[in-house]
């Protein structure tokens, strides 16, 4: 919401004291946040008015002319191009060396040949209107050389709040007033209603023909009703139509103007219909009872259903109550009778309409954060006063209905409440005096207030809230800093928590650049890269766009677009990793599973002089996870892996007693093909609460170190090609000596001359070790040379 | 005779001395040595012939001969320490390379800056005692708004545009509903933090529909607003590892009641006043207060015995002050030159 200063100096005789800086830096402590704050007569330096003395035809341009401006002390010439531009006339003139609300700066220049210096603007140049034709036409009374901040009644400071949704008395500057004074302890002027105004506030003698009736249980807690006969539409004096123009409002008429300028005095929405267009003159709230179309004075179309709060007529709707009035009785340029409307609509129900028609108004705005019934006539009498002032007309009575008085709240309040929850104490008369400076009546008992609120603090319902208000005005700098005492005990984080870190840093330290992904994706995409159960997927209702629509309920579509994103960035390998959520519904169950997940492919180096050129395979994953398992204790066992997108003849699945916990593997040809992928790229996805899960549950022992050294031996063995590596360690284990450490398989090879048809050969080096003795060689060579037997016996293994 | 043997060893004296000097390697000065130190070297020659003469003059003789061999033997030595010295120059000279040419580049990973931040504060608030909880990303209407006082129909459902699901699920707002969760299932005293991913339909130079927040709970007898204040300036001094001032602005959240954004020294200016904070010199770097009764309510948890503080901090917001990053889309864009950086 924005307000004036210049207003709120007005309301609170003694404010212009104050800076309009401090007066910002006032309001954001007391929780009126100040967003910004503009001065207009910053935004129009070096814009004055200038009157065109003399006007001719330029003598090489058919549509330019050459204006003589004078703004008073001196006379520029000025080559113009707008064609409502008269002699005699007042416009706005940007003078040299101004900087205009866009940007540009205005220099001396020549058009076709004669000096130019200056600019007459139109009104979209001055940042007013969004479009404008010809230049922006002052009146008569402007001064040449008066500054246009001036001329237009626009030299004011303005500061946009960011009023909290718990405020709605705060929308207007009465509000913004009742805050300040408080603060301030200065008094304000709730009178003053007008900068030419300095009669009091009345209201009409003459009977009201409107017929009021409220048709609704509880969605209309207070209805007025006036009319003003006989008065005279015209464009609103200056300091109006500046003071809507800094508000950030449209100017229209003298009528429009005055309900806006209540709205945003008092925080009260109000309307004026032509009465012209009212049957019989009969203003009905009722809720709509069936599905109906309505069009609403923006000319759009609405569907109404059932429960949507309506103004009728005698014959149909008039308005959609508290949101927006009809096209049918809008005020026009002939209205010489109108009907005002200031009424109290429940919050909920304006609300629910504007939301599901996705309307928002000031009007709207208002009712929704709670508008108090008891200042609606008084509200309405500033109106009715303030058209008379403008437009004339005989004013009536005021018809009130009010079938559901506001009852004030009224609230215990102990003071130790205060200390309970600020850390501070304060006295009784303290807190008394900050909670009267806010309109609330209070009595002191011991240490107990009893507080009654006034009408428009509908969000004061608790001591609670009391204690807040104190936080306002007294402030929270002064609330003590004290260390917490925290519970004597070891923090707790879940075993996914716990470990997540070392899974990362683990793909880390080998290089790989954590990513993450939205959550959420493309059907598309997943149906390229994914043969899944689509009904297992879930949609979003309501998605920012068709790319963001889709839960995901796998990491890898999004994890191949980064990397074809990115694959030409760099000439060595690309490695990518993340730790995120996968989102499935089977059945009725939402299933959000965290997966680490990560892809590589390229070269580990690229090109270079070390002799070390090699393109990343199964077996650099194959590493990277069965490491990360080692480093959990983690027991897996390997089988090819047969889910898709996975090549079969290069992929791998890890299982453990639980299920499979990750799979590692080239993608498949068919997928690489559809997305275009040329050079080989695997991924991997590990179950990471299962990971989690098995992550070292058990702390590492500490086993002695052997004082006596290992002896190696080399093993070379010729094995059928079908024979598989896994099996062989695991016979090895089996039939193993206790003196053997450590077994590694360092050379594979199958074809060649040297074998037969059907063989390979395997070739191992073993460590021996005995921490109890020295093993001579002889003793080591008995060792190996049993275990080759028992492997020869078991598995038909030949030494090579 | 004397007179023979004195010139003699004068003259095997020079000539060593020459050879000595003349000599390039190690292996030739062993050679040498043997020659002429040997047992069946010269010197010993020489000396062969000394049994021929008077007590008197074997006296002289072998005082000689010992200075000749005492002398040699120093060469010999300081002549060895030249010719290794030498030896390991070559080697040193032979094995230079041009240490200007680049290194075998190192395998370099990177942590995701929001990432860092999320580990960072869990670190920190593991470290005070908070314990450190989860929740679902999918969430209800009950914990996501209305336990947390949110009613249906309430303007304050405006400050958090929701993403929602066709059976009435969405996707959470913010970290708070992990309060709920947790108040539900232990009872106070309670300290806890929840880092984790939210969404909010909304997308534009300042907004992402994804991002990450981290809530902070603490529920115990007379928890009170500057224990609050404490905690903040403790996690937020430690996670910009430096010192800052702060301003506690009142505000409104529906679970807390007081509730106040937290604005921070601003890190770009020391607090003087630039573009970055609109020259005031503050960040807005949070909001905080202290847990409504209407939340404890819904929780079974007596607001008259007990009272607790909560914030909740964008880590986005932190991770772009701390790493000076001027574009929130960055961190979802997934672009290597920019990831790299951290």
């Amino acid at each position: 919401m924005i307000v004036s200063y210049k207003w709120l100096c007005r309301l609170l005789p003694g404010l212009s004291e104050m800076t309009p800086e401090t007066l910002a830096s006032l309001l954001t402590m007391a929780g009126l946040e100040v967003e910004s704050v503009t001065s207009f007569g910053d935004r129009f330096k070096g814009l004055v008015v200038g009157e065109v003395v003399q006007k001719e035809k330029h003598p090489d341009a058919d549509k330019l002319s050459v204006c003589q401006v004078s703004v008073g002390s001196e006379q520029f010439q000025v080559v113009c191009g707008a064609p409502n531009v008269v002699a005699g006339g007042r416009y706005p003139l940007a003078t040299l060396g101004t900087t205009m609300p866009d940007g540009l700066v205005i220099k001396p220049v020549k058009l076709r040949g004669l000096a130019s210096s200056g600019m007459l603007c139109s009104a979209k140049e001055l940042g007013l209107q969004a479009e404008s034709d010809g230049l922006y036409t002052l009146s008569k009374n402007a001064q040449a050389g008066q500054s246009i901040a001036e001329a237009l009644g626009m030299n004011d400071v303005i500061f946009e709040l960011g009023i909290t949704p718990n405020r709605g008395d705060a929308l207007s500057h009465w509000g913004v007033v009742r805050d300040l004074a408080a603060l301030t302890k200065l008094k304000p002027n709730y009178a003053f209603l007008a900068d030419d105004f300095s009669g009091a506030i009345t209201w009409g003698e003459a009977p009201c023909s409107v017929q009021v009736k409220i048709e609704t249980q509880n969605k209309c807690a207070r209805f007025t009703a006036s009319e003003v006969r006989g008065l005279k539409i015209t464009a609103s004096p200056a300091w109006l139509a500046g003071r809507m123009q800094v508000l950030g409002l449209r100017s229209i008429n003298n009528v429009v103007d005055a309900t806006n300028y209540v709205m945003l005095l008092t925080g009260h929405p109000v309307h004026a219909y032509d009465a012209r267009f009212v049957a019989d003159r009969v203003l009905k709230v009722t809720e709509a009872n069936s599905n109906l179309n309505y069009k609403t004075l923006d000319d759009q179309d609405r569907a109404l259903t059932t429960g949507d709060l309506l103004i009728e007529d005698a014959k149909g709707p008039v308005g959609l109550a508290g949101i927006m009035g009809g096209l049918n009785s809008e005020i026009r340029d002939d209205t010489t009778d109108v009907i005002l409307e200031v009424a109290q609509f429940s919050a909920e129900q304006v609300r629910k309409t504007a939301k599901r028609l996705g309307i928002k108004t000031d009007s709207s705005f208002r009712f929704e954060r709670f508008v108090n019934p008891d200042s609606v006539l008084e509200a309405h009498r500033i109106l009715q006063t303030l058209i008379v002032h403008l437009a004339g007309g005989e004013p009536t009575q005021i018809v009130d209905q009010y079938p559901h008085q506001l009852i004030k709240t009224k609230i215990e309040f102990p003071l130790g409440q205060i200390k309970r929850l600020l850390g501070y104490e304060l006295d009784a008369q303290t807190v008394a005096t900050y909670l009267r400076g806010l309109e609330c009546d209070v009595t002191e008992q011991g240490d107990v207030l009893h507080v009654t609120v006034p009408g428009h603090r509908s969000d004061l319902t608790r001591a609670v809230d009391l204690v807040e208000e104190i936080a306002r005005l007294h402030g929270l700098e002064n609330v003590p800093i004290e260390a917490p005492r925290l519970p004597c005990k070891r923090p707790t984080e879940s075993s996914l928590g716990r470990s997540e870190m070392d899974f990362i840093q683990h793909f880390v330290e080998r290089g790989f650049v954590q990513t993450i992904h939205y959550s959420f994706t493309e059907t598309q995409l997943l149906r390229q890269v994914l043969r899944d159960d689509e009904t297992q997927w879930i949609q979003l209702k309501n998605p920012l766009s068709e790319d963001l629509a889709v839960m995901r309920p796998s990491l890898l579509p999004q994890l191949l677009m980064t990397y074809k994103k990115n694959h030409l960035q760099s000439e060595a390998g690309l490695k990518f990793v993340e730790l995120r959520s996968v989102f499935r519904k089977i059945g009725n169950k939402v299933c959000e599973t965290p997966m680490l997940v990560g892809l590589y492919s390229g070269e580990p180096y690229g090109r270079n002089r070390f002799g070390l050129r090699r393109s990343f395979d199964l077996f650099d994953g194959k590493g990277w996870l069965e490491g990360l398992f080692a480093k959990g204790k983690v027991n897996t066992s390997i089988e090819a892996c047969e889910t898709w997108p996975y090549h079969p003849g290069q992929s791998v699945t890890y299982k453990t007693d639980q299920g499979a916990l990750a799979h590692v593997g080239l993608i498949h040809p068919e997928l690489a093909q559809a997305l275009k992928i040329k050079k080989p790229v695997f991924v991997f996805e590990i179950q990471a609460q299962l990971l989690a899960d098995f992550w070292k549950k058990d702390l590492p022992r500490y086993q002695a170190l052997s004082s006596q050294p290992a002896v190696f031996r080399d093993l070379s063995l010729v094995a059928p090609v079908e024979l598989s590596v896994q099996d062989l360690f695991q016979e090895i284990d089996r039939l193993k000596p206790k003196e053997l450490k450590d077994i590694r398989l360092f050379d594979v090879f199958s074809g060649g001359s040297s074998l037969p048809e059907g063989k390979k050969s395997l070739s191992f080096s073993i460590s021996y070790e005995d921490s109890e003795r020295s093993l001579t060689d002889e003793q080591v060579n008995q060792l190996h040379f049993a275990l080759v037997e028992k492997l020869g016996q078991k598995l038909g293994l030949e030494l090579r | 005779m004397t007179k023979d043997l004195l010139s003699s060893l004068e003259q095997f004296k020079n000539t060593a001395f020459q050879t000595l000097e003349q000599c390039g390697s190690l292996d030739q000065l062993s050679d040498l040595k043997v020659k002429f130190l040997g047992k069946k070297g010269q010197l010993t020659e020489i000396l062969k012939t000394l049994g021929q003469l008077s007590d008197a003059e074997r006296k002289d003789v072998g005082l000689k001969a010992n200075q000749v061999k005492e002398l040699l033997n120093g060469a010999f030595s300081t002549t060895e320490v030249k010719l290794k010295r030498q030896a390991v120059d070559e080697q040193i000279a032979r094995e230079r390379v041009d240490i200007h040419l680049p290194a075998l580049p190192d395998i370099k990973g990177s942590f995701h800056p929001v990432m860092q931040v999320f580990q960072d504060s869990k670190r920190i608030f593991l470290k005070l005692g908070f314990d450190v909880d989860e929740g679902p990303e999918i969430e209800t209407d009950f914990y996501n708004f209305e336990a947390l006082n949110i009613p249906p129909h309430h303007p304050a459902r405006d400050m958090q545009d929701t993403f929602y699901f066709d059976d009435g699920r969405l996707l959470r707002t913010h970290t708070s509903p992990v309060q709920i969760h947790v108040m539900e299932n232990r009872k106070p005293p309670l300290a806890m933090v929840a880092p984790g991913v939210v969404y909010r339909c909304d997308s534009d130079q300042t907004h992402t529909p994804m991002f990450h927040q981290i809530e902070a709970l603490l529920v115990d007898k007379d928890v009170h607003f500057g224990h609050l204040k404490h905690v903040i300036a403790e996690y937020l001094q430690q996670i910009f590892e430096r010192d800052l001032q702060f301003r506690f602005r009142p505000s409104f959240f529906p679970f807390t009641e007081p509730s106040a954004e937290v604005d921070m020294t601003c890190v770009f200016c020391d607090g003087k006043g630039c573009r970055v904070c609109k020259e005031t010199g503050w960040l807005e770097i949070m909001g905080c207060g202290m847990v409504d009764p209407a939340v404890f309510k819904h929780v079974n948890i007596d607001s008259n015995v007990y009272s607790g503080f909560a914030f909740g901090a964008g880590l986005e917001r932190i991770a772009m002050l701390k790493y000076r990053i001027n574009d929130l889309r960055l961190f979802f864009e997934n672009d290597l030159r920019f990831l790299t950086q951290f």
